[in-house]
């Protein structure tokens, strides 16, 4: 499921501070590499995570790649969540309504 | 696009649903009862292995699943104990409490009934896209609510 790479992608310290990051300013493997202390390698691992989990994306700018943050895996995540609550108030005000002790106290 | 620049927060998720209960009996269901109406087999890590939720009713406390193995995952812990009007707790089920959310939930007394408003808070990381995803999004919300408030 979608919305559970983008969890796991974002579970992660580094990962969300890099995504973060993509998502105030548009930026490229070294961009994003000087301004984290981590190496470049590790940068493009974190990448690949949240790429897979459709949280960010690539455009080319000539010879460049510039990463962006892209909408697919955040839409996953904010629709899952809805739902979880939606279910869940349901599921308590159902039984709130039927439940005779909860009414007769 | 200016105003991207001035907020690069979201604005937190906020649902409500109205129970036919007085605040206090609202506010225990939701706490000390909460395994008595949580939908654990579909909203849980462990779903058809969960076995039960406890919600430790006090400042500190935890939410705690409990597995048919006896393994336990915690869902989050109480930051603020308010009965019956107020509570907010961390949230991070399934996941390192270093990506916590927080939610809030407040118990609104009306006659006869009790509005009950979850507000789920930590958006703020995910920037400028999010922004204009949540508007997307927040439109939709009426008709959702909606619904919940004519049954």
């Amino acid at each position: 499921m979608s919305y559970e790479l983008a969890l796991e992608a974002l579970a992660d310290p580094t990962r969300r501070a890099l995504f973060e990051r993509i998502g105030k300013s548009p930026s490229s493997v070294g961009e994003l590499a000087g301004a984290f202390p981590i190496s470049q390698p590790a940068v493009s691992q974190h990448l690949r995570v949240l790429r897979e989990a459709d949280l960010v994306q690539v455009r080319r700018e000539g010879t460049r790649r510039i990463y962006t943050v892209s909408r697919k895996g955040l839409e996953a995540l904010r629709a899952y969540v809805e739902s979880f609550w939606s279910d869940v108030l349901a599921a308590f005000a159902d039984g709130a309504s039927q439940s005779p002790e909860g009414a007769a106290q | 696009m200016t105003q991207q620049h001035i907020e690069n927060s979201l604005p937190p998720l906020v649902k409500a649903v109205t129970v036919p209960l007085s605040v206090d009996q609202a506010f225990s269901r939701f706490t000390e009862r909460m395994a008595a109406w949580w939908p654990l087999e579909t909203h849980s890590v462990g779903e058809q292995d969960a076995d039960t939720v406890t919600f430790e009713t006090c400042a500190g406390g935890r939410i705690v699943e409990t597995l048919k193995s006896g393994d336990t995952s915690v869902w989050g812990t109480v930051q603020e104990w308010e009965p019956p009007r107020r509570v907010v707790f961390t949230w991070h089920p399934g996941r390192d409490p270093s990506s916590a959310q927080q939610v809030e939930v407040q118990f609104n007394e009306g006659d006869g009934v009790t509005e009950v408003v979850l507000t789920h808070r930590g958006w703020e990381t995910f920037g400028d896209e999010a922004q204009q995803m949540w508007n997307g999004y927040d439109k939709g919300w009426s008709h959702v609510l909606g619904r919940f408030m004519g049954e």
